[in-house]
């Protein structure tokens, strides 16, 4: 066997990961951004996450998913484990209407941090785990309805 | 000889493959203190991938817990500052034991701050409220002996009209 041979297949195993691999990514938005500012009230976010199985060759089984915004909302995730095919997604949303900054605040359940809060979504595969996540800033209600070019 | 060659060449490449990460692990000094009750040293690594527009991103890690059983197994930070767009190095967080009869533990990462830059602007990062926080298997990070969090550079550093801010699209791999 050349050694150039003998290169290529190590290349080709070192690049190929474990057999039966498992690979995830997920896309998870408020409002269509990742981060999004709510400057007035009442306001109605949508949160969306997009889960895909990223094998390129495989399929990839979930065994387990957490979003504690979700959890907390009642909005169901797909029961675990389950398996997409290569190039399959699926997808998961649930919407909330806050009143004012104070209920925006407290969707973040106490993790909150100069006036914003991130929810996370998570999935554990054989493999490891993924993390997407968004960033919602509570502006205060004294700023709402005031013009962006009066604000301080 | 060539079975002795591809017999090396395949081990070292099974060494670097699982996981589909194959940077340099250096970074801090890997050395901790030796326990034999404890197990196995293994390392928690922070690796930045898919660097986008980003020619620096320079993260300051605040502090690193790895909890299991009720016990914090490690909460030394190796490395205090990294830079995230140096893509080839998967830089030294902490190590930890391995205890024999533990499987699941949870990595915690927080970060002080940090600064990102492109071709045209630099930025300093609001990573203050930012925990990483995630389950992982001892068993999976003992076969290669690491745990690496690879920080997707692109999408994790995200301008707002309240500033750039850190918000943290990953992968644990093993």
């Amino acid at each position: 066997m050349q050694k150039s041979t003998i290169a290529a297949a190590a290349a080709a195993i070192a690049l190929s990961g474990s057999a039966g691999a498992h690979e995830f990514a997920c896309e998870k938005t408020v409002e269509g951004e990742i981060v999004h500012v709510v400057e007035n009230y009442p306001a109605t976010l949508h949160f969306k996450v997009v889960l895909t199985n990223t094998h390129p060759t495989d399929k990839s089984t979930a065994l387990a998913v957490h979003d504690d915004l979700f959890a907390r909302l009642g909005a169901p995730l797909a029961p675990v484990p389950f398996t997409l095919d290569v190039g399959q997604s699926v997808e998961f949303s649930t919407t909330v209407t806050v009143q004012n900054d104070a209920e925006c605040m407290r969707l973040s359940r106490g993790q909150s941090c100069s006036r914003s809060f991130d929810e996370a979504f998570q999935v554990v595969f054989d493999g490891g785990v993924a993390q997407c996540a968004v960033r919602v800033v509570c502006m205060r209600d004294e700023l709402a309805g005031v013009g962006k070019e009066d604000r301080p | 000889m060539n079975r002795t060659i591809l017999s090396a060449a395949l081990g070292l490449a099974l060494a670097a493959g699982c996981g589909r990460h194959s940077a340099s692990v250096t970074g801090a000094a890997d050395s901790v203190p030796p326990n034999e009750n404890a197990g196995p040293s293994l390392n928690l690594r922070l690796l930045g991938v898919d660097r986008g527009d980003w020619m620096s991103a320079r993260m300051r890690i605040q502090a690193v817990q790895v909890k299991g059983g009720g016990k914090v197994l490690a909460d030394a930070v190796k490395t205090p500052e990294v830079e995230l767009a140096q893509m080839d190095q998967a830089w030294l967080v902490t190590s930890f034991p391995a205890p024999p009869d533990m499987d699941d533990v949870e990595f915690v990462v927080s970060f002080a701050g940090g600064a990102v830059a492109n071709g045209r602007a630099s930025f300093d990062v609001d990573a203050r409220c930012q925990t990483l926080r995630i389950a992982g298997k001892l068993s999976r990070a003992a076969q290669r002996g690491h745990a690496v969090i690879q920080l997707d550079l692109a999408r994790s550093f995200v301008p707002s009209s309240a500033g750039m801010m850190l918000v943290p699209h990953f992968q644990l791999v093993y």
